[in-house]
């Protein structure tokens, strides 16, 4: 037993409305009978206690008539109908037995079972067929008590073929009957509480069935719908179904009931309502083609004028788009049909030739195929039309011939382009290809320059109107034609004179270049704008979709060959220059791998290595072959640098010819992909050879250098000891000349003059010894010297040469305070200028020296100006020189000065002179900073 | 002054030796003035007579560089060879003209009394001995 009624509340639903409002329900017929007992006890006939809706339809009686069975039906006391109701009201609560009705169609099945003391009889779910036999009204019988009224609703939806159900008012199953519970192989207590996501229906249905069931909710209207399902054991089904509201007593939603039938089952029942009908009917009816006849229309001088539709198939109105055309005729609904129709229909009625064809009914903006034949009798002029609109099949065919036409001319633009090398010649055309089959003024390409605001169009072709190679601003053809472009559309103008996105400058500037349509077609490369294809028409132009599809497949078409050109051409100049950069007279090359294999080598490396082309061509010879032994690890290094760096640090190192002579190379290599690598070679050999007598010869100076200092020493020491000797030779025999001896007085000059060139002999070799010191004081270091008491110094040195002269010293030397130098060289160099402009000062005038300075961004300038002797350009020249002295009649080493250079330029400095003779001299010593 | 017992005078110069030699003995500088042409022959004399007490051991050396032979430099270096005693008799002066620096150098090391430049003068004797024989000089004084 379902224990279903116990699940429902009563308060919810108070049983005796419910049972009610679903009995009222449901579609299929019910029928309640009460027994009525004769005076034995048996059961002598059923009253009618309650007929649901679709009962009282079918039987044609009221809910409650005042009337038994045996009275309604009293043939039935004869046959087993009557035995077989009265066995089921015997029969155990709950056990259907078969029972059937007539009725004026033919008998119908019903099932009846006991509930309670009384009888249910469900009609089987058939279309409503005409009413039975009504009878006689019964008198009405007392409600039932709840429970048991349950129990007979229960049992009632059990028994039906629908499916009967109830939802609270949060969508959720209150009650399923058994037959909806078979079908998804649940109990009742495992539906109750669920929804449709719950009983796994596919999502998309469960929410409109839910959704459904809210609007019923909120709307207090019955919702109907229709749905496949298909249930957990894979039965398939079409459905039917409606959510009703139950309502309070104060007219609130309480519960939602729904109701469901399978459709399948009606649509056969109709199919057999109709199955009278004419044979052609059925067909026509269920055919997808377009059916009418028409009865053709003739004036007095029997031409057909018009027609009238006088009947149609249900996809008429569909085919051809006139509605409610039964009983009109074609000039009504379409006055400007073209005459063909009537024409060639009032043949067909005339001739009873049927006709096919197929035509434009313009009018109408349809295609149709057609098959016309006379029907019915000649004299009604009645013409069958099957037909059908074919106009979706001749666009495509339009389509696909058009289409056809472009895959012809974008074959023929590839043929075109193919031969062309130039990107320029390829541009142009394509333009002059695409402009020739559209019939465009003018196409070209333009391309964009750098600043994005610009583009220039270079050669384009033109029809009637001039050529616009040139320069061009984007803007100045309005703001949103670069925008879109930018963003990769196309933009097409095809009214621009009327183009009420242009402003009337911008209107203008279209007009100067005579444009009355355009469509530009922007050209992307890595997501950037490159270029634009541009195609112009003098006048508005509409384009169709398919014109601006070729557009787009020509502009990738060309730009991808102008691509194709360009790289080529860069190829072929790479190449070019590659070709001729190796063709390089000095710099060998050398293609090889890292595994040391040489592949190719330059004129210049097969000339510089002893091997020819095809050694290295053959991958006979090896870098190892090739390298001198000792430079092996070097030349291992370097692979390595190219392995892992890609590049070589440029190195020297010596190579082996076959005949195992060596000759010298720099080497510099990069690597040029996985495996291969280049390297360049010079061939140092010369350079190395010179560097290396550069060094022979260095350490050769160095040696003489050496040997002639040890030389002047030796020089000055052994004759030093001579000269020694002489002067105390000469110091003894005057010594031990008798003062008394005549000869005394003659031999005293004498003496005298020898003591003399000994003393300028002993000058001689000190200022030589001076010459070696001051070499020795070479890399004396560097201080900063404060410069004023140097000078001062040094003018207190020479003062009684100053008084004697009667000189004037003008020193100003406050702005250089210090300089960089050794100290002992500083004094000897102010010491030597100062010196040389007193000695050789003017005869005839006073002199006056000044010592001033200067801070040069490199040096410290110390000029001593003074206004003697001066020097001529001759003079100037030997000045610095050692052992120079320009005058005579001064005593001095001709030391000084070349001492003073030398010691100036060991530090990096300079000793410059400005002289006029006559007039006086300016020493100018630059001491580095 | 007390004339010292006697100088070695070590210089290949002939010359420069009568002229010192001269110079030496007008000056009444010592009782015997000797010569050696080398190194050798002064060490020779230094052996010979400096072990004991000896008035033929020099009291002074004037000692040159260059010479044949072993030169000042070895024969200073053979010098500072010999027991202590050998020396202590001795100041060793080197008589010299310019010297080439790393002589100098090796000179120092080695340890002289003095250096004196040639050509040697009354001046530079008297100088020597007030320096290196003030009690011989006082005595006179």
């Amino acid at each position: 037993m379902p224990p279903s009624p116990a699940l429902l509340s009563a308060e919810v639903f108070p049983p005796a409305e419910l049972l009610h409002t679903v009995l009222d329900v449901v579609p299929c017929a019910l029928v309640l009978y009460t027994p009525v007992h004769d005076a034995s006890g048996q059961v002598a006939d059923l009253a009618f206690a309650y007929l649901n809706p679709a009962a009282q339809q079918l039987l044609g009686l009221p809910a409650q008539p005042a009337t038994t069975y045996l009275q309604q039906f009293p043939e039935s006391r004869g046959n087993h109908a009557w035995a077989a109701h009265q066995q089921a009201l015997l029969a155990g609560a709950g056990l259907p037995h078969a029972l059937s009705y007539i009725a004026a169609d033919g008998t119908v099945q019903a099932t009846g079972q006991r509930v309670g003391s009384g009888l249910l009889v469900s009609f089987a779910n058939a279309a409503v067929p005409h009413h039975l036999t009504p009878v006689q009204e019964h008198p009405e019988r007392q409600a039932e008590e709840h429970s048991k009224q349950l129990r007979i609703f229960d049992t009632i939806l059990e028994r039906l073929q629908e499916f009967v159900y109830l939802f609270d008012l949060d969508g959720r199953f209150q009650y399923v009957n058994k037959p909806l519970l078979d079908l998804w192989g649940l109990k009742l207590e495992q539906a109750v509480g669920k929804n449709f996501f719950d009983l796994d229906y596919p999502n998309q249905l469960a929410s409109v069935l839910q959704a459904q069931i809210q609007q019923v909710i909120d709307t207090h209207q019955t919702v109907e719908g229709e749905t496949a399902y298909t249930s957990p054991s894979g039965e398939t089904g079409h459905y039917e179904y409606a959510f009703v509201p139950l309502l309070a007593p104060d007219g609130s939603v309480e519960a939602v009931a729904g109701r469901t039938q399978p459709v399948t089952e009606r649509r056969r029942a109709e199919a057999a309502l109709r199955a009278s009908e004419a044979q052609y009917r059925t067909i026509i009816e269920s055919m997808d083609e377009g059916f009418c006849i028409i009865k053709v229309l003739f004036d007095a001088h029997d031409q057909p004028t018009d027609y009238r539709f006088i009947e149609m198939n249900p996809v008429f109105e569909q085919q051809t788009g006139m509605q409610n055309a039964l009983g009109k005729t074609v000039r009504e609904l379409v006055p400007n049909i073209e005459m063909f129709w009537v024409k060639t229909y009032g043949q067909v009625a005339r001739t009873g030739k049927p006709m096919r064809f197929e035509n434009h009914a313009e009018s109408m903006g349809r295609w149709f195929d057609a098959y016309a034949f006379r029907i019915g009798e000649p004299e009604q002029n009645h013409v069958a039309v099957l037909f059908n609109d074919v106009t979706d099949r001749k666009r495509t065919e339009k389509a696909l011939r058009k289409g056809e036409e472009q895959q012809a001319f974008l074959l023929q633009l590839s043929d075109r382009l193919r031969p062309l090398l130039d990107a320029t010649a390829i541009q142009f055309q394509a333009a002059c290809a695409l402009g020739q089959y559209l019939g465009a003024n003018r196409v070209g390409y333009a391309e964009v320059q750098p600043d994005v605001q610009t583009i220039v169009v270079t050669r384009n072709y033109t029809n009637g109107v001039p050529g616009i190679e040139g320069r061009y601003q984007f803007d100045d053809y309005g703001p949103a034609l670069l925008q879109e472009l930018q963003a990769g559309r196309t933009v097409v103008r095809p009214d621009i004179a009327n183009d009420p996105t242009l402003t009337e400058a911008e209107k203008h500037a279209h007009a100067v270049l005579q444009l009355g349509a355009t469509v530009n077609l922007p050209l992307m490369k890595n997501g950037e704008l490159v270029a634009v294809l541009f195609i112009h028409y003098q006048h508005a132009h509409d384009w169709n979709d398919d014109e601006l599809a070729l557009l787009t497949e020509t502009a990738e078409r060309t730009w991808a060959a102008v691509i194709r050109a360009r790289t080529e051409e860069a190829l072929r100049e790479s190449e070019e220059r590659l070709k001729r950069a190796m063709s390089i007279e000095t710099v060998g090359v050398i293609f090889f791998g890292l595994d040391g294999v040489i592949h190719d080598a330059n004129e210049a490396f097969q000339r510089m290595s002893g091997y020819s082309r095809q050694d290295f061509v053959s991958g006979r010879v090896r870098w190892d072959e090739v390298t001198a032994p000792e430079f092996m690890p070097a030349t291992r290094k370097a692979i390595e640098q190219l392995r892992t760096l890609g590049e070589s640090n440029p190195y020297e190192k010596q190579y082996l010819r076959p005949d195992g002579t060596r000759w010298w190379g720099l080497f510099a290599g990069k690597r040029l992909s996985e495996t291969e690598c280049v390297k360049f070679v010079l061939d140092i050999t010369e350079s190395k050879q010179a560097e290396q007598q550069l060094h022979l010869m260095n350490q050769q100076l160095q040696r003489v250098n050496v040997d002639l200092d040890n030389f002047i020493y030796t020089a000055s020491h052994d004759l030093k000891a001579p000269i020694a000797n002489i002067e105390g030779l000469l110091n003894l025999m005057q010594e031990q000349l008798p003062a008394t001896n005549p000869l005394t007085l003659e031999l005293q000059p004498l003496l005298q003059m020898m003591q003399e060139s000994v003393a300028r002999f002993q000058r001689t070799i000190e200022y030589l010894s001076d010459v070696v010191k001051l070499q020795k004081e070479h890399d004396q270091p560097a201080t900063d010297v404060p410069l004023r008491p140097v000078i001062d110094d040094v003018r207190l040195d020479l003062q009684p040469l100053i008084a004697e002269t009667r000189a004037t010293l003008d020193i100003d030397v406050a702005n250089c305070p210090s300089i960089s130098f050794s100290a002992k060289n500083l004094r000897s160099v102010v010491y030597n200028l100062l010196s040389n402009a007193l000695k050789y000062r003017h005869p005839e005038r006073r002199p006056h020296i000044r010592v001033y300075c200067e801070l040069q961004e490199q040096f410290t300038v110390l000029r001593v100006q003074d206004n003697g002797l001066g020097l001529d350009a001759q003079q100037r020249e030997e000045l610095f020189g050692m052992f120079r002295r320009l005058h005579h009649h001064v005593a001095g080493s001709g030391l000084g000065l070349y001492m003073v250079k030398r010691s100036v330029e060991n530090l990096g400095g300079n000793v410059t002179v400005q002289s006029e003779p006559g007039v006086g001299s300016t020493f100018s010593v630059y001491f580095r900073r | 002054m007390t004339p010292l017992p006697s100088v070695l005078l070590v210089n290949d110069d002939t010359t420069t030796n009568f002229l010192n030699q001269t110079l030496l003995t007008r000056l009444g500088v010592a009782n015997r003035i000797y010569v050696a042409l080398n190194g050798e022959q002064a060490l020779t004399r230094v052996q010979t007579h400096c072990a004991t007490s000896d008035p033929e051991c020099p009291a002074l050396i004037l000692l040159d560089v260059n010479m044949p032979g072993m030169n000042g430099i070895q024969f200073l270096e053979a010098y500072r060879q010999l027991p202590e005693a050998h020396q202590q008799a001795s100041v060793v002066v080197m008589l010299t003209t310019s010297m080439h620096p790393r002589d100098v150098e090796r000179v120092q090391q080695l340890h002289v009394d003095g250096f004196v430049n040639k050509p040697l003068t009354a001046d530079k004797v008297q100088e020597l001995l007030r320096t290196h024989f003030p009690a011989h000089v006082n005595t006179a004084g």
